[in-house]
């Protein structure tokens, strides 16, 4: 015998859940970015869309996306690239046009077989220009004794110019906060000068991070598009990017030659400091659901800026800059001795920083400096976009409106 | 009402599958393979198992399996790592002392700002271990090699180590008939030494010729992660490196792939020559320092017994720093040789049938070599060297 009494608490039950589930899709179907999914996505890394395929030649292999350029020095870049089927990565480069040197991508005494490819190129010559292409070979099978290949494409022409302490008159840009929202990156990046050395883009480009094809979508992709095939990002990352379900993989689409987030370089008579000022919140926060543990990294990051702030690299610039996604003067109640906000200011006062830069409260502000802190500190807003001119061992900044307006121009001596 | 009816019946349909699904995540969330120790050391171990679905990863551990009072968290770069793999290293451990140790997760639903979806704490079974110490006197390893997916001969192997103290055991490379999917490291690797002794006992696994082949070839390392580490994101270590037990010190190496890279039919997928050229720097400098030229006893363990490529360096190296003894495989039959002037150390080539077991006490290391069936078949010592403190 059926108890009826069941069946309706059945069905009850059954038409709650589905109301559960209707009002999950309708509240994502809302969210800004139409991509999102509840779900959580495969281990593998999804597909990317294919809205600009560079020319190749002689193959149907397609570069999903990239190349991309990150962590330019004097001496080393790496360019990451994207391809639609599993392949062995190489990047060819040179001089003047020609391809001699070529750096396959490996692991463990294997040529790295993906479709995420990562080619860290050690050994440059400061204030060289290279040409560089990727080459990809398409991999059928791996198996044992039965190594499979399919055809080889040959990527489109592209260069770089490595870093030079002779560079003494340049330019950069710092845009910030874009959060998904693609224009924010390639609009004002039409606005400036075109002569520009490499971007900064100050941190929050996403809300969080669900899915790998977001990454591409709301920041690889736009960059490309803009400048990333010849000019270097350098990435500061934001409070947001420490959310989602995959925020651990946007480094693998932004490496570094720390291999953290944290990082140096220099170029001419200024030295750069990129520092990861974690979430705005306790660890305990419940939006981060229990999943944020950022003392210890914390930590090591300010002992690692300690230790970079004695180097030659930094002692001898005459410009000094950090950045840093949240500004430090809106943060005080983070008194941590080792990396709060009165330890990192007392460290950028002692190490003569100049600059700071900061993204994070959506508005300009722009603070001299006082008793508390020798450095200037600027806040760019979302819809901006900061220009620093580096010459004369000076740093001016020209902040520009989403229309290309003009907010305030200032200059760092 | 026949409308009703089927709208009815479809939401049950609906419902009916929903609930199924959400029953078996909420059933499902179990410890898949291990926990497994590997990397121990005086201070240190790593502690590594697998999970259904993706959830956090915890050790939890401390003196008595009573009060479990320390625990450490996987994490990267701030944020708890959700996966499949946890893998953590327990630091600041002291020497030769038992630790006791479960490991706990977090099922991640969905990791959406302001609404995560995180499961209830799910615990395992409490195990234990001993740290390393350099202090120690009578060290007690085993040595297998060459299983080539023979899990049958493997678990006969396995079966001979005595458990009760061994401090761990080596695995001398080309463990796997096959190596095309992740279920041949289950099958001839993990789950054999999880059953048999690895959720106490470390291991070590010398990379063979064959790990370099198939499909899963690159994967393989994900499974067996080290410390020494490069700054690519996600690399997972290099299979070479050295670590000290007793008043012993060990190098574990990579001989490579046997043919040439530029063999035909490996169609410029095999980069193994720089790569050896990497470790055999690493080698020098790791010979050089006081890990290895403090210790009385210097043990190799190389699953080729010629080295591979810089056969003649990797013969001058070893003898040039003092290595006592060599542990290989790769060949048909076991073969003991005795210390010669291009090699000045004992060398064992041991087959897949045997297993050797390697006690160091006092002056003396005593390798004696067992067969599948637990029988002896040869047993020799090896005094300390003069001049060795």
């Amino acid at each position: 015998m059926v108890d009826k009494n069941k069946i309706f608490k059945f069905i009850g039950i059954a038409i709650l859940v589905c109301a559960v589930i209707v009002f999950c899709v309708y509240s994502l179907q809302k969210s800004d970015f139409s991509e999102k999914t509840a779900s959580i996505p495969d281990q593998t890394l999804d597909l990317p869309d294919q809205t600009s395929v560079p020319p190749v030649q002689n193959s149907d292999i397609n570069i999903a996306e990239g190349p991309f350029i990150t962590a330019l020095t004097e001496n080393a870049v790496i360019i990451s690239w994207q391809t639609d089927v599993d392949t062995i990565g190489k990047i060819e480069y040179g001089i003047d046009g020609n391809y001699s040197n070529v750096v396959t991508e490996c692991e463990d005494g294997l040529a790295a077989v993906n479709k995420h490819h990562i080619v860290i190129i050690n050994g440059l010559r400061p204030g060289t220009t290279y040409n560089y292409r990727t080459v990809c070979t398409e991999v059928k099978s791996l198996e044992k004794d039965n190594i499979m290949l399919g055809n080889t494409a040959i990527g489109a022409d592209y260069s770089f110019t490595t870093h030079s302490t002779a560079d003494d008159d340049y330019s950069f840009c710092f845009i910030t906060d874009t959060h998904e929202y693609t224009k924010r990156i390639t609009r004002p990046l039409s606005l400036v000068p075109q002569d520009y050395s490499f971007v900064v883009h100050g941190g929050d480009a996403f809300a969080q991070i669900q899915t790998t094809r977001e990454i591409n979508y709301a920041l690889i992709e736009p960059c490309v598009e803009t400048f990333a095939k010849f000019k270097p990002l350098y990435f500061v990352r934001g409070n947001h990017e420490y959310r989602g379900t995959y925020p651990d993989k946007l480094l693998e689409y932004l490496p570094t030659l720390t291999g953290e987030w944290y990082y140096s370089f220099r170029k001419g008579d200024s030295a750069y400091t990129v520092i990861d000022t974690g979430i705005s919140v306790d660890d305990s926060d419940q939006r981060y659901g229990g999943l944020i543990q950022s003392t210890e990294y914390r930590h090591n990051q300010f002992n690692r800026a300690k230790e970079q702030f004695k180097s030659d690299e930094w002692t001898t610039a005459p410009m000094r800059i950090v950045f840093a996604h949240i500004p430090f003067m809106t943060n005080k109640e983070n008194t941590d001795p080792v990396g709060g906000t009165q330890a990192w200011t007392d460290l950028m006062n002692d190490a003569g920083v100049k600059l700071v830069i900061s993204g994070h409260r959506h508005i300009y502000r722009l603070d001299l400096p006082d008793e508390e802190k020798n450095y200037h500190h600027l806040i760019v807003g979302q819809n901006q976009i900061a220009r620093v001119e580096i010459k004369d061992k000076a740093a001016t900044v020209t902040t520009y409106e989403f229309d290309g307006e003009i907010v305030e121009t200032f200059t760092v001596y | 009402m026949r409308s009703t009816n089927r709208v009815l019946v479809a939401i049950l349909v609906i419902a009916a599958t929903i609930a199924s699904i959400g029953a078996f995540s909420v059933f499902s969330k179990e410890i898949q393979h291990g926990p497994y120790l590997t990397e121990m050391t005086a201070n240190s171990v790593r502690i590594t198992w697998f999970t259904d679905t993706i959830s956090t990863g915890t050790v939890e551990y401390g003196l008595s399996s009573d009060s479990l009072e320390h625990s450490v968290t996987e994490t990267n770069k701030g944020i708890v790592s959700m996966g499949y793999r946890h893998t953590i290293t327990l630091d600041n451990l002291k020497p030769r002392e038992k630790y006791y140790y479960r490991v706990v997760g977090r099922e991640v639903k969905n990791n959406t700002t302001w609404s995560p979806i995180i499961g209830a704490k799910d615990s395992g079974e409490i195990y234990n271990f001993t740290t390393f110490d350099t202090e120690k006197n009578g060290v007690k390893f085993y040595f297998l090699t060459d299983v080539k997916g023979d899990t049958d001969r493997l678990d006969n192997l396995l079966g001979i180590i005595n458990t009760s103290d061994c401090d761990f055991v080596v695995f001398g490379g080309d463990q796997f008939s096959t190596l095309e999917t992740e279920s041949d490291v289950w099958d001839c690797l993990i789950g054999p030494s999880t059953l048999h002794f690895a959720k106490n006992i470390p291991f070590f696994y010398c990379r063979g010729d064959d790990d370099y082949k198939g499909s899963f070839a690159r994967s393989f390392k994900y499974y067996i992660p080290t410390n020494n580490k490069t700054i690519r994101p996600g690399d997972n270590g290099k299979y070479y490196y050295g670590f000290n037990h007793g008043r012993a010190a060990f190098a574990v190496l990579d001989t490579g792939s046997k043919e040439p890279d530029s063999l035909d039919s490996f169609k410029g997928t095999m980069l193994c020559q720089p790569y050896m050229k990497e470790e055999y720097t690493w080698l020098t400098e790791y010979m050089a320092s006081s890990d290895w030229t403090d210790s009385s006893f210097k043990i190799v363990f190389a699953h080729n017994p010629d080295f591979g490529y810089s056969s003649e360096d990797y013969k001058s190296l070893l003898t040039d720093s003092g290595t006592d003894l060599v542990f290989t495989g790769d060949q048909q039959e076991y073969v003991h040789h005795t210390p010669n002037s291009s090699e000045d150390y004992h060398k064992v080539i041991l087959d897949s049938d045997k297993i050797a077991e390697v006690y160091i006490v006092d002056n003396e290391i005593t390798v004696t070599v067992l067969n599948s069936e637990g029988v002896e078949v040869d047993t020799f010592s090896i005094e300390k060297r003069e001049g060795i403190q």
